[in-house]
């Protein structure tokens, strides 16, 4: 049972995985992930394609469970037996790439339907949350709009409002502008932006090299389902010390 | 609700029994306030959806209570348009509840649960309505333990009964394809904010679901009606039977075209009626929220 229950020291890290193995059937996605991220620490996760970035993050709030290995959120240790996997997702959030807002709720409904299920908070301070979420995301206007409404930058906006109404310890954003074009890409930075400079747990799948060197305290790379180098990221992204990350480097930019 | 005026239009014209006049006004009612709930505003979702929902079940019980209590009208004296409006209205209302849960148990998390409802519904789909209705009717007779009194129950029950159990698969089928419908992350995006399964299911996937299936679900509606004329071959006189006892008689002899133009209007009034307001439904649950636009 201690394993459910958040230590009261503040001494674990936020995240912590250790020799994390994940096999798709007979697919060997993750590859043995150790790494460990301390409250406040933006992380950022780059590597080519199917090098299992997706996958790692999805581990993270067991979306997709781990075949072996260990994942501790929080204090809380992942696994089939951890009770009530949803109390430990509904203390990390999530932005996905392609935003899967609910289209039948407006973008007040998207935020406030959590909190109100979940959290059990009442109707109004509720609805305030979502007003103060979509105006700091810039959306103080579209409060009413349904999904369908509003561009993909827009949405992807209120998909952030929607993981923020939580307010979660951590965020994992799996290529939140993957879908999006420059102009738009750029509203939902600096959106993320903030959140890292207000202190906020993030883990940031992206292939925004740029917005990576910026933001990140520390940069992952993944390759082939392992962390093949990671550092600062001057140093991983400036001058990296493996040959993979290298090659890869020299393909996005 | 022009449909539900115009129901009960011919309900109030079909029959004079204060006791049908009450079971067919608690059904317009149900459907009524089922129409009138849905194309309410989406903000008032929560309310909404226990409204329906608590409506759905004290209605049906309300509806079977009045069939069964009313004093004194056997029912194999009903008869008319009204017999087919009610086999529909009362099937269609059965149904859906019914069907919901086969479909719920067919992808829930229990293994019996999930392998009863995918043989049932397997099962019946391979079944013709008319076998099921005689089967309710013969075999049945038989069965049905006696200790309950409930082979006396009497033959419109039954064939309601029937008619509900036939009609739940086909609803199952119909959510189930709109549940599989959905988008992986729609599931993903409410585990990700904590959700437990029964409040994604009952807030964000069976809304979306229905909407989806509503095409299909209004098919159904409207083949319940016309299969509702299959209940002369045991012995009831719904509209079709009425039509050809009347063109046996001398007075209307050699006026059988008439008689079944007459009648066949009034079936496609019906139909078409219904057909009209599911479009009308789709169209408002889709307004502006981007689900079901062609
Ligand atoms: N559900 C699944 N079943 C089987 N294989 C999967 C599944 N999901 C992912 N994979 C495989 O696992 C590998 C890692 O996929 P993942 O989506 O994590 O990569 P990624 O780094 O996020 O790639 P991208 O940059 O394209 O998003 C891929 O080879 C993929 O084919
Ligand atoms: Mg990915």
């Amino acid at each position: 049972m201690t394993d459910a229950t958040p230590t009261a020291e503040a001494a674990h890290p936020m995240i912590t995985c250790t020799d994390v193995h994940k096999w798709y059937g007979t697919y060997h996605a993750l590859r043995g992930i150790t790494v460990s991220i301390e409250a406040g620490e933006v992380v950022v996760v780059v590597g080519p394609s199917g090098s299992a970035k997706s996958t790692f993050l999805r581990a993270l709030n067991r979306l997709e469970p781990h075949t072996s290995g260990e994942i501790w959120i929080d204090g809380v240790r992942l696994d089939a037996h951890t009770p009530k996997i949803h109390r430990v997702r509904a203390e990390i959030g999530m932005v996905f790439q392609q935003y899967n807002l609910f289209p039948h709720l407006s973008a007040r409904d998207n935020v406030t339907l959590a909190p109100r299920q979940v959290r059990k908070m009442p109707a109004a301070e509720a609805d305030a949350l979502a007003v103060s979420l979509l105006e700091r995301v810039g959306l103080g206007d579209k409060i009413n709009s349904f999904p369908s409404e509003l561009s993909g930058g827009q949405q992807q906006r209120v998909a952030i409002a929607r993981a923020l109404a939580m307010s979660p310890k951590a965020m994992l954003f799996d290529e939140p502008t993957s879908a999006l074009d420059p102009e738009m890409t750029r509203e939902v930075l600096a959106v993320v932006r903030e959140l890292a400079g207000e202190g906020m747990t993030l883990v940031i799948a992206t292939h925004e090299m740029g917005f990576a060197r910026e933001v990140a305290d520390r940069v992952l790379f993944f390759d082939e389902g392992q962390i093949v180098e990671q550092g600062p990221p001057a140093q991983v992204l400036g001058s990296p010390r493996e040959e993979r990350t290298r090659r890869f480097l020299a393909q996005v930019l | 609700m022009f449909a539900s005026v115009v129901a009960a239009l011919c309900l109030a014209a079909t029959t004079t029994e204060e006791a049908l006049m009450w079971a067919s006004g608690g059904i317009v009612l149900g459907w009524g306030g089922l129409g009138a709930a849905l194309l309410l505003k989406q903000r008032s979702m929560w309310l909404l959806q226990r409204v329906v929902i608590v409506g759905w079940v004290a209605l049906w019980p309300l509806a079977v209570l009045l069939l069964f209590a009313f004093g004194g009208v056997p029912t194999a004296q009903w008869g008319g348009f009204y017999l087919n409006l009610l086999v529909t209205a009362v099937a269609a209302m059965g149904a859906l509840p019914v069907g919901l849960a086969l479909a719920l148990a067919r992808r829930g998390p229990y293994r019996v649960l999930r392998w009863a409802a995918t043989g049932y519904i397997e099962v019946t789909r391979g079944l013709p309505l008319i076998v099921v209705l005689i089967l309710s009717w013969l075999a049945v007779q038989r069965f049905l333990p006696s200790l309950l009194g409930l082979n006396t129950v009497g033959l419109l029950p039954r064939l309601l009964t029937a008619y509900i159990l036939f009609t739940a698969v086909y609803v199952a089928v119909a959510i189930t394809g709109g549940l599989n419908g959905l988008p992986r992350g729609q599931a993903e995006a409410c585990k990700a904010l904590g959700m437990s399964g029964t409040q994604s299911l009952r807030l964000v996937l069976l809304p979306q679901a229905f909407r989806r299936a509503l095409p299909s679900l209004a098919g159904e509606l409207i083949d319940l009606l016309m299969s509702s004329t299959l209940i002369s071959v045991l012995g009831l006189t719904e509209m079709l039977a009425a039509a050809r006892a009347t063109t046996e008689q001398p007075a209307f002899f050699g006026r059988q075209k008439e008689v079944l133009l007459f009648v066949g209007l009034l079936f496609w009034i019906v139909a078409f009626t219904l057909s009209r307001l599911s479009r009308r439904l789709e169209r408002r649950l889709s307004g502006g929220s981007g689900i079901g636009e062609r």
